[in-house]
């Protein structure tokens, strides 16, 4: 055990910070029905202008059809749907519907895949563009891009980039999420090159976009010409990180040039266990900052083992998980973690590589696991890297069993405060969750790895909430108790400890949040609306609707 | 929150729902149920719900309906013209839980889809918000006992003079609607295989009724089961020991929903694909005439994914001399449907011809010069598609295709 050092004062700052923007965050949200009041406009006359546009098929106003992009996958508990859909079928169409929700002043909520996160719930009401069907993709092989629309998932672009020899970094989506959505939503998770870039969807993937702004004209970013795509040949600053974790407020992405990589002649995947994290962390600091492997990733065994697997494969394994006395302990036979480490190259250097790595692992008593035994006794887990490693295609997820909720926190990690907030995490965060919630929790546990040759960490915590109740209420308070459990008693910690992480995106449930903890950007952030949107179309909700904050002084 | 527990008519829904809604809740709208993909085999993507890519909005795709539900039992959206229209538009095909990859159709048998959807349909059956077409045609087969508004007594119309009932036989040949009214080629066929075999058989006569699929498939359950309680009784006292079927969705009610409303059949129930098997097996069916054609195989949702009759059809069809069989990219549990099913072809003729056109063009892909089916709805719909898209390809039943093979 470590001697945490955590500053009390700090965490009751940070955790007093929260508990007052989530008061104001409440209280905003129950205001929803009066600011969609406030945003009124001839509903009729603007379905009749985009059914000219787009056609009958691609315009609806059934409530019904509508309902179903009211509330996120989060559970957010405000229903809160769009009065109208419309499917863009390109860029040009997209821009007709801008300039129309401009022309009279009615919010437009960008959708890449249906899936809703928070960003993309109209709170306001207004049009919803649903671009899941641009589904544009070119592969330009001599320059290592793609060229891509937001409809296109991940699925379509990497049977796409495996015709040309190219890969594409995955994260752990269903095969069918947008591309564009996540990268611009900078979501996290597995790197087939964690190693050298960090988390998968950054900036860094990006070459060049083409944005929509909110009068409806378009601006290019690196160049609409193909084989130049990837020049960032403008002036001024480097504008592309405006559209970047804005969720749609200032511009609608609707092409971009993403970064590819071509395949490697060998590509092998080893995988270890190691008996603690202190093990595991300085095994993958050794490779990281060596730049051995192209990508490390470290799992949990409460996750790897997931209880969930109960549901698919009924074994001992999973029925020892279930009963499993802490977050620390696995059950016999199991690592601690389990590391996968994929190596890319030509064979000799491959071949030497894995050498070294082996040694490495054996003076840090780590152990390797043959794959054929990982097959027999963790197939679940065999599955998936052999999926996302092997055959180098987007994980499916799993059959959830009844998950109807989950809690995912994730961020970079200083380097030097890995250790501490591991532990902080299991013994403290994830093991209270648990003991808290008996029978409720089938998946506890974090991913991480080792980012830029070592010099942070990502970590991704995640719990799964497994619920049979057929209450409603019941369920949604349980799913904000544990919430708030984390974010008001963890995070501070977490962060008071050196976690990075602050709130992602603002909207109705954050924006308060995010407003305290990042005034200066968040200030900047709104300036620039009022200027590229003064009329304030452009998914409103996240950003503008919300009145400021007295905390933002 | 409001919740809608208490306020369903369907008794089903309710019990459902009772410890469906955490269900609905494991959702998380990754449209893989409209999506097909396959790692193993070609890795290719393909359209997998006819419903999402034809009406393109998140709330056609299986996940969008469950989405739906969720809202419904929270009270957020009602039953009425607007959740009828997401819940009609769907060819029940059952691709969306075969697809499925994150949520909740593997836990248990009794949270399907295709039932959820169903129970759904009863609830705006029963509350008058199904189509004016479904109106029609269950109105027929209250008066009728058939779809079509045919006559009854029409039903046995097409059977060939030369055919000879036993009524001294423990075997009833269930023809079905379609095949009688609409398709009764696939009626002549199936009779005349029994009849060149030499296997005595009888049918229900004027008491064979429209076996309910129509009626079950719009949410009309109460008339569902007063016609299989029909029909049963009929059989039971007729005494026989088997009953065989030319249609895939009369075979899915003897087989599967039959037994869901009344419990275990005293008879045995065979797809005409599965009698021809085992009579090729017994030596009983001799195919030696050479039929040198390419052929491709679609499975009726109704014999294959719903109730998992898939090899029988193709081993008959590899019996046959000469004969090639390819296999469309979509096949077996992920066979994409021909569109006619779950009430589409009456109320919405155009997705079910779009659905059929889309497997039309799958079919010719394949280099086959002949697409083959075991269901006259099937036939009717993709016959439709192929007057449309691609008349130089044949279609066959499978029965009409063994009777070219025979001596």
């Amino acid at each position: 055990m470590l001697v945490l050092h955590i500053d009390e004062r700090k965490v009751e700052a940070l955790r007093e910070k929260y508990l007052k923007g989530l008061s104001w965050a409440i209280e905003t949200a129950n205001r929803i029905p009066e600011l969609r009041a406030q945003r009124k406009y001839p509903k009729e006359k603007v379905y009749r202008e985009l059914v000219d546009l787009l056609g009958e098929d691609r315009v609806t106003m059934n409530k019904a059809i509508c309902a179903v992009h009211g509330t996120n996958t989060l559970g957010w508990k405000y229903h809160s749907p769009p009065d109208i859909i419309a499917i863009p079928l390109n860029t040009e169409e997209v821009q007709e519907i801008v300039r129309i929700a401009n022309k009279y002043k009615v919010p437009i909520t960008p959708s890449a895949s249906g899936q809703s996160f928070g960003s993309v719930i109209p709170h306001l009401g207004g049009i919803l563009l649903d671009m899941q069907h641009m589904k544009y993709l070119k592969i330009i092989p001599e320059e290592d891009i793609a060229v891509i629309e937001p409809g296109v998932s991940y699925a379509e672009l990497c049977l796409e980039c495996h015709k040309y020899g190219y890969t594409f970094p995955l994260g752990t989506f269903p095969p069918f999420t947008s591309v564009i959505g996540n990268i611009f939503f900078a979501s996290g998770g597995i790197h087939r090159r964690s190693i050298h870039g960090g988390k998968p969807g950054g900036l860094t993937e990006v070459l060049g976009i083409q944005v929509v702004l909110p009068d409806g004209e378009l601006l290019v970013l690196g160049s609409d010409d193909p084989p130049y795509w990837w020049t960032h040949s403008y002036i001024g600053p480097y504008w592309q990180g405006l559209f970047y974790q804005s969720a749609g407020t200032l511009g609608i992405v609707t092409k971009a040039a993403i970064r590819i990589w071509k395949r490697c002649e060998e590509e092998r995947l080893l995988v270890y266990g190691s008996p603690s994290f202190k093990n595991t962390f300085n095994f993958c600091q050794t490779l990281a900052r060596n730049w051995l492997a192209q990508d490390i990733f470290v799992l949990h065994w409460g996750w790897a083992i997931y209880k969930k697997h109960r549901v698919r494969y009924t074994n001992e394994l999973a029925e020892d998980a279930i009963k499993a006395r802490h977050m620390r302990d696995p059950p016999p036979g199991v690592p601690y973690n389990f590391i996968s480490i994929m190596l890319e190259g030509f064979k000799e250097d491959v071949d030497t590589r894995e050498k070294v790595i082996d040694r490495i692992a054996a003076q840090n008593g780590i152990r390797r696991i043959p794959l054929e035994e990982l097959k027999a006794k963790w197939p679940w887990l065999y599955e998936h890297f052999e999926v996302w490693y092997l055959k180098n295609l987007p994980v499916r997820l799993e059959p959830y069993g009844g998950i109807t909720g989950s809690f995912a926190i994730m961020s970079h990690v200083p380097t030097h405060k890995v250790l501490e907030i591991e532990e902080y995490e299991v013994d403290h965060m994830l093991q209270k969750i648990e003991d808290k919630h008996p029978g409720w929790i089938c998946a506890t546990g974090y991913l991480a790895w080792p980012v830029d040759g070592g010099r942070l960490w990502f970590f991704r915590t995640v719990e799964f909430l497994n619920d049979f109740s057929d209450d409603p209420a019941l369920m949604t308070a349980i799913k904000e108790e544990a919430s708030t459990e984390i974010m008001a008693t963890h995070m501070p910690v977490l962060r008071a400890l050196g976690w990075m992480g602050g709130v992602a995106y603002p909207g109705f449930d954050m924006a308060a949040i995010a407003a305290a903890d990042y005034p200066g950007p968040y200030k900047l952030w709104k300036k620039i609306k009022k200027a590229l949107d003064p009329n304030d179309v452009m998914n409103p909700s996240v950003l503008m609707a919300v009145p400021d904050n007295p905390e933002e002084g | 929150m409001p919740n809608n527990g208490g306020k369903y008519k369907v008794k089903e829904l309710a019990e459902l729902m009772k410890y469906a809604y955490a269900y609905t809740l494991g959702c998380v709208r990754c449209r893989s149920c409209a999506g097909y993909y396959v790692y193993d085999d070609k890795q290719i993507q393909l359209k997998g719900c006819p419903s999402y890519w034809r009406y393109k909005f998140t709330a056609f795709s299986a996940g969008g309906k469950i989405f739906l539900l969720n809202k419904v039992h929270q009270g957020l959206v009602d039953f009425d013209e607007d959740l009828a229209e997401v819940f009609y538009k769907c060819t029940t095909c059952g691709l969306c839980k075969e697809n499925c990859i994150g949520t909740v159709w593997q836990l248990t048998e009794s949270f399907d889809p295709v039932r959820i959807f169903e129970l759904v349909r009863a609830e705006l059956f029963a509350r008058g918000l199904a189509s004016p077409k479904h109106k029609i045609f269950v109105e027929s087969i209250i008066q009728n006992h058939n779809p079509y508004r045919e006559k009854h007594e029409d039903r046995f119309k097409w059977m060939p003079a030369h055919i000879k009932i036993d009524e001294q036989s423990d075997l009833v040949y269930f023809v079905g609607c379609t095949s009688s009214y609409r398709r009764d080629e696939i009626a002549k066929a199936t009779v005349e295989i029994l009849h060149r075999v030499g296997i005595p058989f009888k049918t229900l006569g004027e008491e064979e009724w429209c076996c309910g699929s129509p009626a079950l498939r719009v949410g009309a359950r109460e008339l569902a089961r007063e016609l299989a309680e029909h029909n049963v009784r009929a059989l039971e006292k007729m005494k026989v020991s088997t009953v065989i079927t030319s249609c895939a969705g009369c075979y899915r009610m003897f087989k599967k929903d039959y037994p869901e409303m009344l419990g275990k059949l005293p008879f045995e129930v065979l797809h005409t694909s599965e009698f021809l098997e085992r009579l090729l097996d017994e030596g009983k069916l001799k195919l030696e005439k050479e039929v040198p054609l390419v052929v491709t195989y679609h499975d009726p949702c109704h014999l294959g994914r719903h109730v998992g009759v898939f090899e029988a059809p193709r081993k008959v069809l590899e019996a046959i001399p000469g004969l090639t069989l390819v296999e469309m990219p979509r096949h077996r549990k992920s066979a994409w449907c021909c569109g006619a099913g779950g009430g589409v072809k009456a109320a919405y003729p155009d997705f079910a011809l779009w659905t059929a056109i889309e497997r039309v063009k799958e079919a010719i892909e394949t280099g086959a010069k002949a697409l083959i089916s075991t269901c006259p709805f099937c036939s009717h719909n993709l016959k439709d598609a192929i007057q449309q898209e691609a008349p130089f390809l044949a279609f066959y039943d499978l029965t009409e295709l063994i009777l070219k093979a025979m001596p």
